[in-house]
């Protein structure tokens, strides 16, 4: 059969597939007449259809039996749940431990050196004894004696995955029970970030999933989107607080002391892709300078900010322009220098900011009162983990510019002109960013031929893409910290797995609407034309236009060698790099410099 | 769950990584050497056990030819779990120049009979061919970079036409004018060809800014007979040459990679079926294994 014939069909719309088919009507007008559907406007939702419409094809009623896992920390969240019916407990502390995953080597020697280390490595496990933090923080008699272990069962022709011994977990693991009308997991979902805790059926449940696209349309209702914008910034701050690696050695009542002062605070633009494309072209000046600023270099520092989502740039004034030093993500700390500063030489008089914190993008986070960070944080953090004194100030205590004073040194070891560039170029959101060397690259395209014959003979990636010298960041999906092609999907087509971050595209479920290629800032996402086996264009069936799909680099998930095209790359030229963490780019250099 | 080659990396210091480096070098040469040292143990010990050396040889050489073979097919199946291809590579490097020894042990330096000196010829043109894409690999990623922003090779035709529509309009809009008429004339006499015709064998062979070169000091020479804006016409021109030479220099580097690695995989094809006729020769009319 020739590969131009073409094949005529439905085109797949928006809601063609109800995210649970099986909903029945009478369940959708109950659901409506519950709260806090019965108190929302529907006039609001008429853009989209109607709110009826909504749950009908962005939510589902999913049942749980007592043990049953609702959702599961460290899981990246697309979904809220609101319970209908029973209860469900919202564990406060860790369920399992974080095991450090050998980490796997690139050479044959390394993986030798590797395999031997992990023989030895199983022996000690059960030695160390190494609890997560939030384990550790608590008092030694109240650690818990079951550890969960999960089962799967099938139930209906569906996976049940469950808890044994739920009766033992609940008695041994602080946890907060959830009853009707409550919601959770909605920040998670909003947010783009994995679960902060885990949640567990303790009675016969009914729990309403609504996946975020729909609530993303719910929250054009004034009422619910306080409603959850409240919950958002008065919930899961003690967690957060107490997983930031410096605060580490903080006790219970000190962290109620900060929870107490800590303001929690968002800027810039959640949408931030569409104004991204835009600005592109413009002046990197006037870009940095349209930024939203969170602290601007020379005022007071008052407060130590601490990034929950999002990126931030480091910069301070150079001639007429900003030269930026460093990017901060989730975790990270602005501030800490110059409070860290006072800290160290009581007497001198508090330092302004050194640097200005700009948004890039949506970023949010929390603002801890310097009086707060001097009192409660630095007295409990290990002297060796705090910043050094600095030396070469840019300003004075007065705020006034120190003249002809050396620079403060880069918060980052990498040279500022490819921090600049990746940050200009938002190259920081990649997790799996693809980066070819050029100075080893011949061009002989191995890596798209191993991607293609992976991918039904239709490669996911450009081998091509911005530059910067020797290092080429090309058009593949970097399966972003911040997947911004996710936002608008109106099928849910396009997710992330919930274990390995990586992003995909279900092509079952592609109506070919554009709107995550149309997302990307990247250009990362590509549109194709749907073929059948025989290689014959689909087409509408109504208009005779061809039906299209999105496609993206899917890092080979599906199959056990990883990403094909770094394995391919006869040259060693080509790598799949974390670009979001500087640390780890840093490491990639020096082994590319080695 | 998958791991990125970045997960992999471990903070060690460039010194550090640069020893390990070094030692998966010694490794690879010492095992040559190793090889090396066994094979001829293993030829005397036929010898001396009376056997027949020349199948002894024979049969390393053509498992190591089959060696030198498996990275082509490791190439052609990027879903089955063997290994970067990288790794493959560097063995097949180490593994080629065993071969060199192992062919010089079973047929000489000079051998006898068409059939035989065939054979040989294609022997020594593989391993010339190898040779010649290796240094070109080595090679080529650093010339490329010479040649300004790193282009798709399927891009390279559309970007020239571009190029090569603009530098027409700045001929014919040089051609309106009396001061910047020398222009046109050096255009239809001298870049009309330049800008429309793919560049000769030779250059891409081995290319040079000799074209370039000689287009670009002919456009100089034009300055007396310019007025101000045929300066300005002849300073454009002047970039879409350098542009035009950029890609074409690109066309051609990327082209000889492409061309060593499949001249040396054809040739290494007809290399295992001329080998096997060889072998099957040597059994029929050999008296003694």
């Amino acid at each position: 059969m020739s590969s131009t014939a073409t094949i005529a069909q439905e085109r797949p719309v928006r809601w063609d597939h109800p995210l649970d088919p099986e909903m029945l009507q009478r369940d959708i007008s109950w659901l409506l007449a519950q709260p806090p559907f019965a108190y929302l406007n529907p006039d609001v939702f008429k853009a989209n259809g109607s709110l009826e419409t909504i749950l009908k094809h962005d939510a589902r009623l999913v049942r749980y039996e007592p043990g049953d896992i609702v959702v599961r920390e460290g899981d990246y969240g697309s979904s809220a749940f609101i319970v209908l019916r029973g209860s469900v407990r919202a564990f406060l502390v860790s369920l399992w431990e974080k095991q450090t995953q050998p980490v796997p080597s690139t050479d044959i020697w390394g993986a030798l050196q590797q395999f031997v280390r992990s023989k030895f490595a199983n022996q000690k496990r059960s030695d160390q004894g190494s609890g997560n933090r939030r384990s550790r923080g608590r008092d030694v008699e109240s650690h818990p004696k079951h550890t969960p272990v999960q089962s799967v069962s099938v139930v209906e022709g569906k996976n049940r995955i469950f808890l044994q011994d739920i009766n033992a977990i609940l008695n041994d693991y602080q946890s907060e029970s959830l009853g009707v009308g409550n919601i959770f997991g909605e920040m998670a979902a909003i947010t783009r970030t994995p679960h902060r805790f885990s949640v567990i059926a303790d009675a016969p449940t009914v729990v309403l999933e609504i996946r975020w696209q729909g609530l993303r349309l719910l929250r054009r209702d004034t009422g619910f989107r306080t409603y959850l914008d409240e919950r958002y910034r008065s919930t899961g701050l003690e967690t957060h607080l107490r997983e930031t690696p410096l605060l580490r050695f903080l006790d219970d009542e000190t962290i109620q002391k900060v929870v107490a002062v800590t303001k929690l605070e968002s800027f810039g633009e959640m949408e931030w892709f569409a104004e991204f494309k835009d600005t592109k072209s413009k002046e990197v000046c006037s870009i940095i300078e349209s930024e939203p600023t969170i602290a601007m270099e020379g005022t007071p520092a008052n407060d130590l900010y601490l990034i929950r989502a999002g990126f931030a740039r480091v910069s301070f004034q150079h001639g007429s322009g900003h030269r930026t030093t460093a990017y901060l993500g989730r975790g990270q700390m602005f501030g800490l220098e110059e409070i860290s500063h006072s800290f160290l030489n009581p007497g001198s008089q508090p330092l302004p900011f050194q640097s200005s914190l700009r948004a890039l993008g949506f970023v949010d986070f929390l603002r801890i009162p310097r009086e707060a960070a001097l009192k409660l944080l630095l007295p409990k953090v290990r002297r060796s983990e705090l910043p050094s004194t600095i030396e070469n100030l840019r300003y004075d205590a007065g705020g006034r510019v120190v003249p002809d004073a050396t620079r403060m040194i880069p918060e980052s070891n990498i040279e500022t002109p490819l921090i600049e560039f990746l940050v200009d170029q938002r190259i920081i959101n990649g997790k799996q960013s693809m980066l070819i060397d050029l100075d080893r690259c011949t061009g002989c395209d191995e890596c798209v031929k191993a991607c293609a014959s992976t991918h039904d003979g239709t490669p996911r990636f450009i081998r091509n893409g911005p530059q910067y010298g020797p290092l080429m960041f090309a058009h593949a999906c970097m399966h972003c910290v911040d997947p911004v092609c996710m936002i608008g999907c109106p099928t849910g087509a396009i997710h992330r797995n919930s274990d390995t971050g990586i992003i995909s595209i279900n092509p079952e479920t592609c109506i070919g609407c554009k709107t995550c290629s149309e997302s990307c800032p990247y250009e990362n996402i590509v549109m194709i034309q749907v073929t059948d086996k025989q290689g014959r264009a689909a087409v509408d069936r109504n208009t005779n236009l061809p039906i299209l799909q999105a496609s993206k680099c899917d890092l080979c998930q599906n199959h056990s060698t990883g990403p094909a095209c770094q394995n391919a790359c006869p040259h060693q030229a080509l790598y799949r790099v974390n670009t979001s963490d500087s640390s780890t780019l840093q490491s990639w250099l020096l082994r590319r410099t080695a | 769950m998958q791991k990125s080659a970045a997960n992999a990396l471990d903070r060690k210091s460039p010194a550090v990584l640069h020893r390990a480096h070094l030692s998966l070098r010694t490794l690879g040469i010492s095992t040559i050497a190793m090889a090396i040292v066994c094979t001829i143990a293993y030829r005397n010990w036929t010898i001396s056990h009376l056997g027949n050396e020349a199948f002894a040889t024979g049969y390393v050489l053509v498992a190591t030819c089959m060696g030198l073979v498996a990275l082509g097919v490791r190439k052609r199946l990027p879903l089955v779990p063997l290994g970067r291809v990288a790794v493959w590579q560097s063995a097949h490097h180490y593994l080629g120049t065993f071969c060199l020894i192992a062919y010089c042990l079973h047929a000489g330096a000079i051998t006898t009979g068409w059939f035989e000196s065939a054979l040989a010829i294609l022997f020594w043109t593989i391993l010339l061919s190898g040779f010649l894409s290796w240094y070109v690999n080595k090679k080529s990623p650093r010339m490329l970079r010479t040649a300004g922003y790193a282009i798709l090779r399927s891009d390279i035709p559309i970007v020239k036409m571009r190029v090569s529509e603009q530098a027409y309009q700045i001929a014919l809009q040089a051609a309106g004018s009396k001061g910047s008429m020398a222009i046109a004339d050096y255009y239809r006499s001298n870049l009309t060809s330049y800008f429309s015709k793919p560049r000769s064998i030779w250059y891409r062979l081995l290319p040079t800014g000799k074209k370039k070169r000689n287009l670009l000091s002919g456009l100089e020479r034009l300055d007396r007979y310019l007025d101000e804006i045929g300066r300005e016409l002849k300073s454009q021109l002047s970039t879409l040459v350098l542009e035009k030479d950029d890609l074409d220099f690109q066309s051609a580097i990327q082209q000889r990679v492409r061309m060593c690695a499949a001249f040396h995989t054809w040739l290494l094809g007809a290399f295992v079926v001329f080998s096997m006729m060889h072998i099957v020769l040597a059994h029929r009319y050999s008296s003694h294994w």
